[in-house]
């Protein structure tokens, strides 16, 4: 007989299990849920709201006395273009999350799931690069100051390249801190999502590939 | 609040509470994670069960929303993939019905079917309780085709597995 089919004809015989019964099931229904999608939940409001905290402390996040017009206009610029793209992303990310049934497909669920976490991936990107962005306009800024008020060039040289080099370590912290925290966080969360969703549509890219 | 619904849930969860604990027991190792995943399958059910409409048996749905947390919404909490424990545990299999080779053949197969990954433990677990095709297709979202393939693979997979063992 085939392996699997001899492990049905025990299977179904077995109900070798301890009962549980209707007040521990009452007890039960009334717990708190440890799911993973309740994890992603809390974690990526959270991190919605530093995306905004932080920009709130970041240069170019406010007006000051005896700014040149050029770089009012340009601070206000990217302060619609943050919020617009805030407000998208905040959008998606709770439309998808209320499309996430745990009555679908298994396929469905993983991917609506797996899509809910993305725009929030999008999003921790973006403020990567918005940060990055006015880092590097703040500073260009600042350089071009400083060259008209400094006369001696080598002066000049000294602080430019002092500048740079703050900018790009400022930069690596940034892009160092953010990437460890995915590794530690959110990959061990959703590895195992990612491995069971490929695994149902490795199957259909086959069949596309032959 | 609710009580006439949720005591009809409770009554239709306890009359179908095996179905729970033999998906736990293919996706758990020891009785911690068992309790732990029961737990959570109860949870899941409950939350969608207002939406539960009676268009398919209870069992089904169940079955379905059960399988569903076990691959997609269950965090395996940090245990030791030991085999041993389950020797120990509840759901030993009744021995005394078989002969000490069949015994050890059936305790060999569950062990593989815990080695396979969560979407073959999925397709075992229909496999096993006679569903068709098309049910197991559509419950895990993919086509009639792949699921059959699938399933062959599985069957392959574990015949090497056997193979294996009888070397060693």
């Amino acid at each position: 007989m085939e392996d699997l089919d001899f492990l049905k004809q025990h299977w179904k015989k077995d109900d070798d299990f301890p009962k549980v019964d209707r007040e521990e099931i009452r007890r039960m229904l009334h717990r708190s849920s440890s799911s993973i999608v309740k994890w992603i939940f809390f974690i990526s409001v959270l991190e919605l709201l530093a995306g905004l905290a932080l920009n709130f402390f970041l240069p170019g996040s406010g007006h000051e006395p005896g700014d040149p017009a050029i770089m009012i206009v340009l601070e206000d610029i990217f302060s619609v273009v943050f919020y617009v793209v805030v407000i998208y992303f905040i959008y998606m990310f709770f439309t998808s999350y209320t499309r996430i049934k745990n009555t679908n497909s298994t396929r469905e669920l993983l991917g609506d799931i797996l899509k809910t976490r993305k725009y929030v991936d999008q999003y921790i990107k973006f403020n990567v690069l918005y940060i990055l962005g006015t880092g590097v306009v703040v500073t260009s800024f600042i350089l071009y100051q400083e060259s008209i008020e400094r006369s001696k060039s080598g002066d000049m040289v000294f602080f430019l390249i002092a500048m740079i080099i703050f900018m790009a370590l400022f930069m690596w912290l940034l892009i160092f801190v953010v990437r460890m925290y995915y590794k530690v966080l959110y990959r061990r969360l959703v590895k195992k999502l990612n491995k069971n969703y490929d695994e149902l549509v490795k199957l259909e890219e086959e069949e596309i590939d032959s | 609040m609710d009580t006439k619904l949720e005591q009809e849930f409770i009554v239709l969860l306890e009359g179908n509470q095996n179905i729970l604990h033999k998906i736990c027991k293919l996706y758990t190792v020891d009785l911690a994670s068992h309790q732990d995943l029961f737990q959570e399958m109860v949870i899941q059910l409950w939350k969608s069960y207002p939406k539960f409409k009676g268009d398919s048996k209870f069992s089904t749905w169940a079955y379905r929303v059960s399988l569903n947390t076990a691959i997609s919404l269950y965090r395996t909490k940090k245990s030791k993939i030991t085999t041993v424990d389950w020797d120990n545990s509840l759901a030993n299999i009744r021995y005394e019905e078989y002969n000490s080779e069949e015994e050890e053949r059936l305790k060999f197969l569950y062990d593989a079917v815990r080695q396979l990954n969560d979407i073959d433990k999925a397709l075992v677990y229909m496999y096993l309780e006679d569903k068709d095709y098309t049910e197991i297709a559509e419950t895990l979202g993919i086509s009639e085709v792949n699921a059959r393939v699938k399933m062959n693979r599985i069957k392959n997979k574990i015949k090497e597995m056997v193979a294996k063992q009888s070397v060693a």
